[in-house]
């Protein structure tokens, strides 16, 4: 077990080399660095061109990107050993700040909705289980398949026209209102929900769907099993063999989906973010992308690829320790 | 089922999209030849130059062109007279409409000096005339009282006649203004307001404008075909990536290929010149100054050219040396042992770790001006590691089974095992793969449309249309209609791959 996981983590390390080389000299091919991003915005506003010209090609080479990508990675990667990110190239915050102070935004809106897409699931993958080829079950798989094939940002912009435009129930954008210092605690929690009700629900919809046909495919799968079948002969009661028998085995593939999830936590989706205006690690990673900033791209692919990393060696863990018959070899 | 019908469906519409809705005729006889004009919509290189500036200079505009230049023309023309790419506008059916109004005034007229001249024998009553005749008559219809009424029919005969008289005169006016062609009776449509910029939708525009008063039905309608290629092209691409890897990693494993002598200097030397070259390049792509375009598309191309170039040139090494081995056969033994099911699983490693975002938007954002086409390869060239998985996972099922060993030992070569034998005993589940694989391939391009990362504006991708729509959100025709478009071709796609889900694996079949 320690072997396999030693061996794991080994390769896990070989592979985030390997990525961080690739995703760097991607970057850096991008056409455009940030110098000329912010060239191009000066010589906008009028600026004297010539004098800014060698002003940029000072800084550019202050910032090392007049030298070729593969340098820039070794000084990326020697900072990294001694644990430093590097700075932003835009603001000059450094890289781990930048990302901490975005991890929780996104992590509010992530956690609460795994937590909610659970909550549901199982009921509602017991229930369907149970009623499994009568009209319950099947409206309730229909409407789950339909919500599970509805693209999160359209449902996004549905909601926002509907419930934020013309009912005007919650705020169109961003995490907190513009007064919210001043709200009591009350209203600020409230204010705190409603902001937060719309993208919940977008994050949610899709994964609560996923997990009940997830969870009502493992029940029928655990109900054809033979000690289903003799619990059923010795006459224990419906109630007792789906949750006591059948719920209990079929949590197995769940556990694996729970480490699967671990990159999506974090990630968040830019996409839903950017509809939603909220300041997570999403719309970090939009900026970083669309600014050139080198350090903060960076530093995001590697979080997320760790996380990936971590998230299948954990799956694969867990679900050795959750069921005795699989080894690890 | 369902899944497939409106698969089908959708299909039909992407195929034939300009038939539906477009202002190009989609046959028209023009000076003496037949043309069809809606081909330009599959690839603006299509469009006949007779129609373009160096010809007649129709600009896009067909239905007064063809009148006026060829009075002798016909055209069929689509459904819905409405272009994706430009606002219409009214002037494009003034002339027609007019041509129509004097049609129609005439027919009216000529109606009722038929009527007229049949009703002219026995004078009509006075009471009859003001039912009759209605608005047009008022003088015959004053009230009469019994005494008068042999005058009053006296008069009102003479009035007709005066009547008829300037009706024949209207008429004569009427056909003197005849331009001299005539309209075919496919042209069913009046003179109407063009398109309004930002129109909700109206029984002109069924789905509303946007804000150039592009019509968004036309674009929709057009949007389906770049959505529906998306998806197969894309899949097409990853499917062929995913199964050269998969199958080739699977096959090999870690042992089977071994290289002699000759082929490891051949790797070490062409290993060392890939190193070599690849450390020349981030140097020219960043020094080169403000606006520097790094890596272009053809540049990728030629890069995946030498790394397949190399592979190439290392077969060509192993070969010498085997040839070489009846001599000297020291160098036909094949010692090193290449770890290729090792190395192309780290590479897939690799590739799937690299949030798929930074990987398509980092490759997107090399290709100066992005095209669809463009798109496809990247999104096809980043999605394929679910596929070489598959693949790799039923090679490995499938090796040690006694009808490839048979294969083998009757002589089969390595690439005749792989595609003949075994590719075809794996493909089922790459079959259901691809499936919900082309609807997140929709998903990803109208995604990064929408995110501004996709197509270049005129481009009618669903994703685009949904972006006008972000801007200004109480414009709600621009956001509804593309969504549930998108929802509509993503929910087949995954109801087929159900299907075919449930049809390969009979135990998934609800009991």
């Amino acid at each position: 077990m320690l072997e396999y996981t030693l061996r794991r983590l080994g390769w896990g390390v070989l592979t985030l080399f390997l990525i961080s080389l690739v995703v760097m000299a991607l970057i850096r091919s991008m056409p455009g660095d940030p110098i000329a991003l912010m060239a191009m915005g000066s010589s906008e506003r009028g600026n004297d061109k010539a004098i800014s010209s060698v002003y940029f090609e000072k800084m550019r080479k202050n910032l090392g990107l007049d030298k070729p990508w593969y340098h820039g990675y070794f000084i990326w990667a020697k900072n990294l050993f001694k644990g430093d990110l590097g700075r932003s190239l835009y603001d000059q915050k450094p890289v781990a700040a930048k990302i901490a102070e975005r991890i929780g935004p996104t992590l509010w809106l992530s956690l609460t909705s795994l937590f909610l897409a659970y909550l549901l699931a199982i009921p509602l993958g017991l229930y369907c289980t149970a009623r499994n080829g009568r009209w319950q079950e099947k409206s309730i798989s229909t409407a789950l398949y339909a919500l599970y094939s509805f693209p999160s940002f359209v449902m996004a912009l549905y909601l926002l026209i509907w419930l934020s435009l013309k009912l005007d129930l919650f705020p169109l954008r961003g995490m907190v209102s513009d007064n919210y210092g001043e709200l009591s605690f009350a209203a600020a929690a409230w204010d705190r929900f409603l902001h937060m009700a719309l993208p919940v629900i977008c994050y949610t919809y899709g994964s609560l769907a996923y997990y009940t046909r997830f969870i009502r495919s493992n029940m029928m799968e655990v109900m054809q099993q033979d000690y289903i079948r003799t619990a059923r002969a010795k006459g224990v009661d419906g109630k007792t063999i789906m949750f006591k028998h059948a719920f209990r085995n079929s949590l197995i593939p769940l556990v694996t989906l729970v480490g699967l999830t671990l990159p999506g936590l974090l990630g968040g989706s830019v996409i839903l973010e950017r509809i939603f205006a909220w300041p997570g690690m999403g719309n970090l990673f939009f900026d970083a992308i669309t600014q050139r900033d080198y350090p903060v791209i960076m530093g995001l692919t590697m979080t997320f690829a760790v996380l990936v990393m971590i998230g299948n060696i954990l799956a694969d863990l867990l679900y050795a320790v959750v069921d005795p018959r699989i080894t690890l070899e | 089922m369902t899944g497939v019908a409106i698969l089908s469906l959708l299909a039909l519409v992407a195929l034939f999209h300009p038939l539906l809705a477009g202002t190009k005729p989609i046959v028209c006889k023009y000076k003496g030849k037949l043309y069809f004009p809606m081909m330009s919509y599959y690839s603006s290189s299509w469009e006949n130059p007779i129609f373009g500036i160096s010809g007649d200079k129709f600009r896009g505009a067909y239905p007064d062109n063809l009148k006026k230049k060829d009075p002798d023309s016909w055209a069929i023309w689509p459904l819905v007279y409405q272009d994706p790419y430009r606002k219409v506008r009214t002037r494009e059916w003034r002339k027609l409409g007019k041509e129509l109004e004097r049609q129609e005034h005439l027919g009216i007229l000529k109606a009722e000096q038929k009527r007229r001249k049949a009703g002219a024998a026995p004078p009509p009553l006075a009471a009859e005339a003001t039912s009759e005749t209605g608005s047009g008559s008022d003088e015959e219809g004053a009230s009469g009282t019994a005494s008068k009424r042999s005058s009053k029919a006296d008069f009102a005969h003479l009035a007709n006649a005066m009547e008829l008289v300037e009706l024949e005169a209207q008429i004569r006016q009427l056909e003197a203004k005849d331009p001299g062609w005539k309209y075919p009776p496919s042209v069913r449509w009046r003179e109407r307001p063009g398109n309004k910029n930002n129109s909700p939708p109206t029984p002109v525009n069924y789905c509303g404008t946007d804000e150039f008063g592009r019509d968004v039905f036309a674009r929709l309608v057009h949007g389906t075909a770049i959505a529906l290629l998306v998806g197969f092209v894309t899949m097409g691409i990853a499917a062929v990536i995913g199964i050269i890897i998969g199958s080739s990693a699977g096959y090999f494993g870690d042992d089977m290929l071994r290289l002699n002598i000759v082929g490891i200097l051949g790797g070490l030397a062409a290993a060392s010149f890939l190193v070599n070259h690849w450390m020349g390049f981030g140097a020219t792509a960043t020094s080169a100054g403000n606006g520097a375009e790094g890596l272009t598309f053809v540049g990728i191309l030629l890069e995946l050219f030498w790394i397949i170039a190399v592979i190439a040139a290392i077969g060509a090494a192993q070969w010498i040396g085997f040839r070489l081995s009846e001599p000297v056969p020291a160098l036909g033994k094949e010692i090193l042992p290449v770890p290729l099911d090792l190395i192309l699983t780290r590479f897939m490693d690799v590739v799937l770790s690299i949030p798929a975002l930074i990987l398509i938007l980092a490759l997107i954002a090399i290709i100066p001006n992005p095209t669809i086409w463009h798109m496809m390869a990247v999104i096809g060239a980043t999605s394929w590691v679910g596929i070489a998985r598959l693949i790799r996972g039923e090679f490995l099922k499938l090796k040690n089974t006694e009808f490839i060993i048979a294969a083998q030992a009757l002589g089969g070569g390595h690439l005749r095992v792989m595609f003949r034998h075994l590719l075809p005993n794996s493909l089922a589940p790459v079959l259901v793969s691809i499936s919900f694989g082309v609807a997140g391939a929709i998903l990803i391009e109208s995604g990064l449309s929408f995110l501004g990362f996709g197509v270049q504006p005129p481009t009618p991708s669903w994703g685009a249309v949904l972006r006008d729509g972000f801007r200004d959100l109480t414009q709600w025709w621009l956001v509804f209609f593309p969504g549930l478009s998108i929802f509509v071709a993503v929910f087949t796609y995954n109801l087929v791959g159900d299907g075919l889900q449930e049809a390969l694996d009979p135990r998934l079949k609800k009991g």
